[in-house]
């Protein structure tokens, strides 16, 4: 790389045993990357702060924020989730296998949850162990023999792959409940697009722009049947979810009705939403609502987010719910590591993209493994989300260590773990330092699966663990993240 | 539209409004002590800041400070009835229904509210008064502009506006009703020497207080008359911050969201054409008796049209 005092590159290094997206080993800077780097570089660091503050401003002032709450702050602060201008790159060929391979996972996976919930054939056959299923807290009981129209468990998946050292996509985790953050793909290239509009021109990107009626017309495939034109909500948590932003701007950019709990009701087991001239039916529900509070007479009997009765109404077939309940025992972190012999099972293909090795600590042979090597592995619980309670054993003390494997002795079925995965890096611009470092990234994808169709968001959300040497990318844990840009070679 | 939106349109509608008022009030109140007649003393000042702002002072030896009312009212957080609790609330309203609004609008709130949030508390006590006040005032008028440009003008409009003129008429009638009582006070304490000249300054702050000078002064040669200025404040139906023309604005965005063709009496359509035509046919002599008794029958009509709104269209 170029050398200068103003270059914002100047102080970029390269790690030997990293691997960074925009550089190649030898220092030199991807062809699919040229165009863009030689206009980071010939802008000065004034230039870049002063695009870097415009676009901070651009997200406070729509009110893209999320709110972070605490003991001491009950009304919440507001934070812009952060946001790099420099963009991830994903060339068109590499992009399009990793498209097959989100989507062939995701069949899988529907089919594995629908299998579950009714035949139970993969866990009579032994593929996946059944005390693994009846344990997870996110088995539902309420879903047996419920079949949801098209056969659809899974409409909305987000499944996050990351580049690990030796250049290969893996696949991460599966988000099969409410994968959030699809807001962000569409205004980050709003953003983008305000603030360096320049560079697109010499760059062919894909578009994003359609995933909200996308997402519409998948929602409208999977109405009851008898309906020309199905009315379909989304149904959110309230102005204090962390989320709220792209419950409404997922609202608004639909066109549909942005519902809470207490706007709706059941009646004769139909959903009916409160309106000013009276009770509207209500068709389909695309609910940002955990399934334990979807429904305080089947589910957690406290729940004021939820409705009463849209269980029945669901089982009788007068309304759907996106997605189903009980679809959390597919994105199961132990339940993972089966997910190649689930796609061999029902496709009788080969994973497209790699699963990361994983080890369950209530196997007797993995628990002992993992026991004896904790410092050099990740250990995660099985059921959390938003990179909670991720524990990373480089990064641990003895005593830390200790207490990890006494909590994995206690509750096994509760952990995992994995080999530490060399996440990829890329360019981004750090404030403090006024220059590009290289920093972990991962990314996340959206896959929709409706009546017979299938569709995958051109990019994804491309995170980045803005802290230095940090691994984990999520924004609840000090993540940015960047435009994605598919671009055809 | 879902019960649960009419409700945060109206609430947002409401708020906006009543932290313009109050911005206006504070700033021109205050201002006007600055070159006063000389009877026109600070705390007298103070206490009708504090009386519009809701501000109970609970202990009547320990006074308040300058820098604390003013704070109270403008800034401060922990008083629901402060400028920014006002802001807040309008835009957490209308948070909950950005989905049924334009961008330009919700930007438009948003950037008033991180304006106050933002707001340096010692600069406002020092020197930032009337910018804050003045700024508060035109991030008012952009968001009502932004409504009327940028949104269809259906029931999502009227609702709006249906709490906008509603809490206008309110703010109105309060701010009439304290200035009434002000000039009450001055005549009492002054006994017999002439309080015309301090009358007069208290009725232009009033007017100023509800940009309504100039007009007044369009419509009506001077000098200062309190039968021409509650003339023109209460019943002129022509000038947007006339207590009958607000009335009159309810009706019609009532008109606009209702489906009912036919009025029966006990209707909120029938009840709110009944009110508006009270306020249309009122000549000034019936009142002028008893202001103070109108100001609060009028308040408690508004109440009541609010209650009605609630019933008829927010039953959540």
């Amino acid at each position: 790389m170029q050398d200068s005092s103003t270059n914002v590159f100047a102080s970029y290094v390269t790690s030997d045993h990293l691997f960074d997206e925009v550089v190649n080993s030898k220092g030199q800077v991807h062809d699919y990357y040229q165009n863009i780097y030689e206009h980071f570089q010939s802008l000065e660091v004034a230039d870049l702060k002063l695009l870097n503050e415009y676009a901070k401003l651009s997200f406070l002032n729509q009110g893209i924020t999320y709110a972070v709450y605490s003991k001491n702050n009950k009304q919440g602060t507001e934070r812009i989730f952060p946001f790099d201008l420099f963009p991830r790159i994903i060339p068109a060929e590499e992009w399009d296998k990793l498209h097959e391979g989100v989507i062939q996972r995701n069949i899988a996976l529907n089919e594995f949850v629908k299998d579950v919930y009714t035949d139970k054939k993969i866990l009579k056959d032994k593929v996946v162990p059944s005390e693994l299923i009846f344990s997870s807290a996110n088995y539902c009981e309420d879903m047996n023999s419920i079949m949801p129209v098209g056969g659809v468990f899974c409409h909305i998946c987000g499944t996050d792959v990351i580049k690990h050292t030796d250049g290969e996509f893996y696949v991460l985790e599966d988000n099969l409940r409410c994968p959030s953050g699809v807001s962000y793909v569409l205004s980050n290239r709003v953003t983008m697009k305000r603030t360096l509009s320049n560079i697109f021109q010499y760059n062919h990107v894909r578009t994003v722009a359609e995933y909200p009626q996308e997402l519409l017309s998948m929602l409208q495939s999977v109405a009851p049947e008898a309906e020309d034109q199905p009315h379909c909500v989304v149904l959110t948590p309230g102005v204090y979810n962390s989320a709220y932003y792209e419950h409404s701007f997922l609202a608004q950019t639909m066109g549909i009705d942005l519902v809470e709990g207490s706007d709706l009701f059941v009646e004769n087991n139909f959903l009916y939403m409160k309106t000013i001239y009276g009770p509207k039916k209500i068709d389909v529900v695309y609910r940002r609502v955990d399934d334990d509070f979807l429904d305080p007479l089947a589910f957690n009997s406290e729940s004021v987010l939820g409705v009463a009765g849209i269980m029945s109404a669901y089982r009788a077939g007068n309304v759907t719910i996106v997605n189903a309940p009980g679809t959390g025992i597919s994105d199961d972190k132990a339940v993972y590591r089966y997910v190649p012999d689930i796609i061999k099972y029902y496709l009788n293909e080969e994973p497209i993209i790699k699963n990361v090795p994983t080890y369950l600590c209530e196997r007797e042979d993995d628990r002992k493994y993992v026991l004896e090597n904790v410092a050099n592995l990740v250990v995660k619980p099985v059921d959390q989300s938003g990179g909670y309670g991720v524990c990373i054993g480089t990064q641990l003390s003895k005593a830390e260590i200790a207490e990890l494997k006494d909590k994995i002795k206690d509750n096994p079925r509760e952990y995992i773990a994995q080999p530490i995965m060399g996440l990829s890096v890329h360019s981004t611009f750090i404030e403090d330092e006024n220059t590009f470092e290289p920093r972990h990234i991962d990314l996340r994808t959206f896959t929709l699966l409706g009546k017979n169709t299938q569709f995958v968001l051109q990019g994804g959300l491309s995170r980045v663990a803005l802290k230095r040497g940090s691994l984990i990318v999520n924004s609840s844990q000090g993540g940015g993240s960047k435009d994605t840009w598919i671009v055809e070679s | 539209m879902l019960s649960r939106v009419a409700n945060s349109l109206y609430w947002m509608g409401r708020y906006v409004e009543r932290s313009e008022h109050l911005a206006r009030y504070l700033n021109v109140q205050y201002f006007s002590t600055l070159d006063a007649p000389m009877s026109q003393n600070k705390h007298f000042v103070l206490k009708s800041i504090m009386n519009m702002g809701g501000i109970v002072d609970k202990d009547e030896d320990k006074k308040l400070s300058e820098e604390e009312v003013l704070f109270k009212v403008a800034l401060d957080k922990e008083n629901p009835y402060s400028i920014i609790s006002f802001v807040r609330a309008g835009r957490e309203n209308t948070r909950s229904i950005r989905s049924s609004i334009s961008a330009e609008l919700w930007e438009s709130i948003n950037k008033y509210y991180h304006f106050m949030e933002n707001y340096p508390i010692d600069v406002f006590q020092t020197r930032g008064l009337y910018d804050l006040c003045f700024r508060a005032i035109r991030y008012c008028a952009v968001i009502r502009a932004n409504m009327y440009d940028t949104l269809i003008h259906d029931n999502v409009y009227a609702m709006m506006n249906l709490g906008i003129h509603l809490e206008r008429a309110v703010q109105i009638t309060r701010i009439l009703s304290s200035k009434l009582y002000d000039i009450f006070s001055i005549n009492m304490a002054l006994k017999d020497q002439n309080a015309k000249p301090i009358e007069n300054y208290q009725w232009t702050i009033t007017l100023k207080a509800l940009e309504a000078f100039d007009m007044y002064h369009r419509f009506y040669n001077p000098p200062l008359r309190q039968k021409h200025i509650c003339e023109f404040l209460i019943i002129n139906p022509n000038f947007p911050r006339s207590i009958a023309f607000n009335v009159n604005e309810v009706k019609n965005y009532v008109n606009d969201i209702s489906l009912q063709k036919t009025r029966s009496p006990d209707s909120l359509e029938f009840f709110i054409e009944k009110n508006a035509s009270y306020y249309k046919f009122l000549d000034y002599s019936e009142i002028s008796d008893d202001l103070q008794k109108f100001l609060g029958e009028t308040l408690e009509n508004m109440y009541k049209i609010n209650e009605r709104i609630q019933q008829g269209y927010m039953q959540l």
